[in-house]
């Protein structure tokens, strides 16, 4: 293993240990607590942060666009608007039905944008100008769900807007087994594709020259990509800023671009933040302040700086 | 001395216009015992209505003359439209059910006694020229709907009866419950108004008396978990005073009108069992809430005796009358509360809009 990605490793062992053994109501190693409410926040932020990191990078590397992330690009967006739309058509369903609607309408979102995306890459459109593209999805699913949101009832409008905050303490222990093993079934096949990721990094042709399946590879990274977002979304809510900051991130820290090494560490930082985050809910626990809220607080700097250090890049 | 007898004559009719419209001296002024955001002066031929820092002019006489920068407004009125569902009791109550002609949401109202053929939906931000192919002479909405200065200002250049009702921000359920007045004063019927409000302060003061007498406080939990937090109302919000004055002791109070995060944590605390759990949740029967546990295991967190919903009255749309009359009868919530609370005193209670799961 890559040193600095032991590093991170540890370092991100330690916030798990730390979110385990402390909470609101201070040290506390009471059984049922640690059991029904530390363990699985701790399991959810270390995959769904490492999930959303692994889904920025995919997306950065499949659309050659440093910027290019769940939320930036629209897809979380569309997810949450096809949730929002169930959450809101499905009253009196069973709750059976309510949650598997929620799992299909999720993905059914992300796929969609992922789509249109894909139509907008094969007409070649520049970097900047998928990015305008993703805003604008990003834009029309906050109008669809604002019309959503004037039709439906006070009680489901208060679900959603709960819901639309994101968190990663929503996910109950018998839930947990299910998004572990989506999670592991959505993340694991990336590791598969490692070479042919490597090759996609340089560029397109070059992985084609290289004799990979470009339509078939391309095809994969989609599927998983979607999949990823769409678990969370279910799951967690949006999360925004993960998927975009924590490849880059990654790439300062190690200085090095080959995804052996960047892929493990991307997942360890989108975890690292993940738990940051969290733990601000913990010491803060009066507060009101939402996970989404402060991982903008985070994020939205780093965006601005990476620009600020790339300010050659042109249209 | 044609000259002499216009100035007499000119003279003559401003000192009259002017006594007419002397808004400086009302005959009589109504400062509402529980309310805070609103007060009523009568003057001669006219009254003003007080809502914050807006005023209104109300008369029965269209060709009034007084110049004032007061949005007027023609009473009694005979087409309204309205933006919550809290002002619809009011008209219930003074009988005024049919001049209800638009609405915000029409889904949202319970009550059978609207004719909703009769309703015209309108956008919950005011649009004017919808407004004005209405015809109201009275419409009737909240800060949220008349939040932009500049649209105020379209509504008064177009003569728009445009009122503000700041019921929302009152701090007490009586406060709440004491603007049937304001609205009855569009109508001309305070006086039935104030009758109606005088029995239900009354009968609200009269429960809440007989319950301080109880040794017993149920200790009570409001509202669920939502986003892996427990969400429950403020201590000082008005299910949190009505609970305290039907007798019960609300769990994680803290003094607040706003809605409180309180973290699972904290709630796995709580050692002493829970007498009444008060969820506002969409479930409707003890099935759905035992496959709601059962799926969150977090619940188990707590030791429940009894538990209730409020949504024993909903509509075709799920719409709740808890929102509707609950609002403005809290004599009847309360009387709920308090039944809830101690089945042993209020035995032959029959529930409004709670019920047991």
């Amino acid at each position: 293993m890559n040193f600095k990605n032991f590093i991170l490793s540890i370092c991100v062992l330690v916030f798990a240990c730390f979110l385990l053994a402390y909470g609101e109501t201070g040290f506390n190693l009471d059984h049922d607590l640690i059991l029904q409410l530390r363990l699985p926040k701790v399991v959810v932020c270390l995959l769904a942060g490492g999930m959303l990191a692994t889904a920025g990078l995919l997306m950065q590397i499949f659309f050659q666009n440093p910027l290019a992330g769940p939320d930036i690009l629209g897809v979380s967006s569309g997810s949450s608007l096809f949730v929002a739309f169930w959450m809101m058509a499905s009253v009196g369903f069973s709750q059976t039905i309510i949650d598997a609607g929620m799992g299909l309408m999720s993905f059914m979102g992300a796929a969609t944008v992922f789509i249109l995306l894909i139509f907008f890459v094969h007409k070649n459109v520049s970097r900047v100008t998928l990015i305008i593209i993703g805003l604008l999805i990003s834009s029309f699913a906050s109008s669809g769900i604002s019309v959503l949101v004037s039709t439906s009832q006070a009680l489901q409008l208060k679900n959603y807007l709960m819901w639309s905050m994101g968190s990663f303490r929503d996910v109950t222990n018998p839930e947990l087994p299910k998004f572990i093993i989506l999670s592991l079934i959505s993340t694991l096949p990336v590791l598969f594709f490692i070479k042919s990721l490597n090759q996609f990094l340089l560029s397109e042709n070059y992985a084609k020259s290289m004799g990979v399946n470009v339509k078939k590879m391309r095809l994969i990274f989609i599927s998983l990509a979607a999949l990823q977002i769409s678990i969370i979304t279910v799951f967690c809510g949006p999360v925004g800023f993960i998927g975009i900051i924590s490849p880059h991130l990654a790439k300062q820290f190690l200085k090095r671009s080959r995804l052996n090494i960047l892929l493990p560490a991307a997942f360890l930082i989108g975890a690292l933040l993940a738990f940051i985050a969290e733990t601000v809910l913990v010491l803060a626990p009066s507060s009101s302040i939402s996970i989404n809220a402060i991982l903008g607080m985070i994020g939205a700097p780093v965006i601005v700086l990476y620009l600020y250090r790339q300010r050659e890049w042109s249209v | 001395m044609k000259t002499v007898l216009f100035f007499f004559l000119f003279g003559l009719s401003s000192s009259l216009l002017a006594a007419e419209c002397d808004l400086k001296h009302p005959v009589k002024t109504f400062q509402p015992r529980f309310a805070k955001h609103y007060a009523i002066n009568y003057f001669k031929n006219f009254k003003t209505v007080r809502v914050g820092s807006s005023q209104y002019l109300l008369s029965s006489n269209s060709s009034i003359g007084c110049e004032t920068s007061m949005n007027k407004i023609i009473i009694p009125a005979k087409r309204v439209v309205m933006m919550s569902t809290t002002y619809l009791p009011t008209l219930e109550l003074i009988q005024r059910e049919d001049t209800l002609i638009g609405f915000q949401g029409k889904q949202y109202i319970v009550s059978s006694s609207f004719n909703h053929d009769k309703i015209r939906d309108v956008s919950f931000k005011f649009n004017p020229e919808d407004l004005l192919n209405l015809k109201a002479d009275l419409i009737m909405g909240y800060d949220s709907n008349l939040s932009n200065p500049a649209q105020v200002h379209i509504f008064k250049s177009l003569n728009l009866p445009v009122v503000m009702n700041k019921d929302f921000e009152e701090t007490s359920p009586l406060g709440r419950a004491e603007w049937i007045i304001f609205i009855a004063s569009f109508y001309d019927l305070e006086d039935k108004a104030q009758k109606i409000f005088n029995m239900i302060s009354d009968k609200y003061a009269f429960i809440k008396n007989e319950n301080s007498k109880l040794p017993k406080r149920p200790k009570v939990l409001v509202g669920e978990i939502q986003n892996g937090y427990w969400v429950t109302s403020g201590g000082k919000s008005d299910l949190g005073q009505m609970i305290a004055d039907a007798g019960g002791e609300m769990l994680f109070w803290k003094p607040s009108m706003q809605t409180q995060k309180i973290s699972l944590e904290e709630l796995s605390l709580l050692k002493i069992p829970v007498d009444v759990w008060l969820t506002h949740n969409t479930w409707t029967s003890r099935k759905q809430l035992e496959e709601a546990r059962r799926k969150d295991s977090r619940y188990s967190l707590i030791t429940i005796k009894n538990i209730f919903n409020n949504n024993s009255i909903i509509n075709k749309h799920n719409s709740n009358d808890y929102w509707e009359t609950g609002m403005q009868r809290p004599d009847l919530l309360l009387q709920d509360l308090s039944a809830l609370f101690h089945p042993d005193k209020y035995v032959s209670h029959k529930l409004h809009w709670y019920h047991k799961l």
